[in-house]
């Protein structure tokens, strides 16, 4: 696989302030690539500069090999959907669609037929001359999208594409966005906060933090191995803890751990990959403290356990084979060497 | 109930109905002090006495007749139409582009020209009068009906761009933005998306300006060569007394004006948007 887009170095400056600083990446051809980030990490104005609708402070923007850097947008082989899904309103969801097409030259007849089918591939075939304002939510969702792909751009540019649905309607949308992503094989490139999204959807998640690309990776390496205590908080939860490995020992809140890494640093482990058991439980790598707070989550309880000077979050599942211990239990909780994690902090990640 | 209960409660059950019939009565004068002359005018205008006695004598419409038979009339209404269209027609072309350089552009000193383009507003129509006729004499301009056109549509100016200013911030950037994205350069963007989306704010400051040139008086006072637009023309009848023939043209512009604003009503009409 080629890379479709290639940023090198692109830097944005609003006035004093960096919204991208220095980020380098590639995206190969088919991919689907999500830029994760809080708010005002600059994961929007990234994809804007691709989009161009925002003009880079410095850098280069490749598409397809081609420098598009000081293109504007009508020149540019990409589409975006975006937050609001900008459907023209004073025209028919038919008009919407067929307007790329008929701006690039297209006659009508075969813009029209295009329109058709691009709305039938996001199951809206019969809405053709339905007005913009009298869909719902995900309809003009689907609306954009097909006025997006119709016209078969390079890269497909998704802006928080969901964030404007209910919580259902969304996930619902998460499927059915990747089914699209295999079914027309264009690049997609999503820019959204929700790391849940993040996971179930993109083959790749490229994790951003004021105006820095933090981490790389696929969803599943991302989750099970983070490099840095930034990243295994953000996707996710995750127990952090400082301490100095020595012959394998490590200090969790002054009880010893057996960890595979050495070194002093952050180490950290996922509240559904610890267990808890009976106080009177004897071995390695055994936590003990009380139950702090219970929180029922239908699926699993979260229990935070005061350990010490600290406290650790366990996940207990609620498969009717433990019971959950009472707020102030005496407990032990279990997490195997393999499963802690040795987690860069910000100054190592620095570097 | 008790007796202590009816004297509590009975003032309050008749005051509802004295509230509303102080609010009917209250906008009953309201009205009256609005359309009241109005009236009078279209009434008078029908009355087949000269003088402005009541009751009416009776009805005529001699007066209308006389009008039109009246060719200093006539041709002052024509020379209101050229000038009011021009100045409207001038003003849009000037002031809409004027609007979204204000709203999408960002140039320096961009504060001091939005103030700029919306002083002649305050501005006495004397004083824009007294200084554009300066300027054209400097240039040694012969005054005519143009010259009224280029007054009135500097002062026209800041009513249209304040309006279609207003309705450009709240339409959303994004349009433009996925116009351009889908392949629409910048006049394709701008008379496909964005026209058509500010149209009801063009119209109206379009109908708002055609409106106040067509009855402006001081800059045309000033600015006027030998030819006269309708109001400059009623002013200098009145000056032989208030005659009916001027009844009789008032209700002809409160008819036009009736028209305009129809007409307005059913372009501005919008069609249903749920956002």
């Amino acid at each position: 696989m080629s890379d479709i887009i290639r940023i090198e170095r692109l830097t944005k400056r609003f006035g004093p302030v960096i919204g991208v600083d220095d980020v380098t990446l590639a995206v190969a051809e088919g991919e689907f690539v999500t830029l994760l980030g809080p708010s005002g990490c600059g994961k929007s104005t990234l994809l804007r500069m691709i989009g161009g609708f925002e003009e880079p402070t410095s850098g280069r923007i490749l598409l397809a090999g081609k420098d598009v850097t000081a293109l504007p947008p009508n020149r540019r082989d990409v589409n975006m959907v975006f937050q609001d899904y900008a459907l023209f309103p004073h025209m028919s969801v038919g008009k919407n669609v067929a307007y790329g097409l008929r701006a690039g030259g297209m006659s009508k007849a075969e813009a029209t037929a295009q329109a058709r089918e691009a709305l039938d591939l996001v199951g809206l075939a019969d809405r053709y001359d339905a007005g913009a304002h009298q869909l719902s939510g995900g309809q003009r969702q689907r609306v954009a999208l097909a006025r997006a792909i119709v016209r078969r751009p390079k890269v497909l540019l998704l802006d928080e594409p969901l964030s404007a649905l209910d919580a259902n309607l969304r996930e619902a949308m998460q499927v059915e966005l990747k089914h699209l992503h295999t079914k027309v094989g264009l690049t997609f490139v999503m820019v959204t906060h929700d790391q849940t999204e993040a996971l179930t959807m993109s083959d790749r998640v490229v994790v951003m933090r004021e105006g820095r690309v933090v981490e790389d990776g696929a969803p599943a390496a991302l989750y099970e191995a983070p490099a840095t205590a930034y990243v295994a908080g953000f996707i996710g939860t995750t127990n952090v803890f400082a301490g100095r490995s020595e012959n394998g020992v490590v200090s969790c809140h002054g009880q010893p751990l057996r960890v595979m890494a050495e070194g002093e640093g952050l180490f950290g482990f996922r509240p559904e990959k610890a267990q808890l058991r009976p106080e009177t439980t004897t071995g390695d790598n055994l936590l003990r403290g009380d139950v702090a707070e219970v929180l029922y989550q239908g699926r699993n309880a979260r229990i935070t356990v005061r350990i010490g000077d600290g406290e650790v979050i366990v996940d207990q599942p609620l498969n009717g084979s433990a019971a959950i211990p009472a707020p102030g239990a005496r407990v032990a909780v279990h997490v195997a060497a393999d499963r802690i994690m040795r987690l860069r902090d910000d100054r190592e990640a620095a570097e | 109930m008790t007796a202590a209960d009816r004297d509590f409660t009975a003032p309050r059950r008749i005051a509802p109905r004295m509230e509303k019939a102080v609010w009917v009565l209250g906008i009953a004068l309201i009205l009256a002090f609005l359309y009241l002359p109005i009236v009078i005018l279209v009434a008078y205008s029908f009355n087949d006495s000269r003088s402005l006695s009541w009751p009416m004598s009776g009805v005529t419409l001699e007066w209308y007749r006389t009008l039109a038979a009246n060719e200093q009339l006539i041709k002052a209404v024509g020379n209101s139409l050229y000038v009011a269209s021009c100045s409207t027609l001038l003003t849009l072309v000037i002031g809409v582009p004027a609007a979204l350089a204000l709203d999408r552009v960002n140039f320096p000193g961009k504060g001091v020209f939005r103030k700029l383009i919306l002083l002649p507003i305050a501005l006495p129509g004397i004083i824009t009068g007294i200084s554009m006729l300066t300027l054209f004499r400097m240039f040694g301009l012969n005054l005519s009906l143009e010259t009224v056109i280029i007054g009135h549509a500097t002062a026209l100016l800041a009513v249209v761009v304040t309006q279609v200013y207003a309705r450009l911030q709240r339409l959303p950037k994004s349009y433009e933005e996925a116009s351009s994205d889908l392949g629409a350069g910048v006049l394709r963007t701008f008379f496909l998306i964005t026209l058509p989306n500010i149209r009801t704010a063009v119209i109206g400051a379009g109908l708002l300006s055609f409106t106040l040139s067509f009855d402006e008086i001081p800059v045309t006072f000033f600015l006027t060569g030998r030819d006269n637009t309708l109001p400059m023309y009623i002013w200098s009848t009145m000056r032989r007394g208030l005659t009916p023939e001027i009844n009789a043209v008032g209700a002809l512009i409160v008819l036009a004006s009736a028209i305009l604003i129809l007409i307005s009503v059913l372009l501005l009409r919008d069609k249903p948007t749920g956002r």
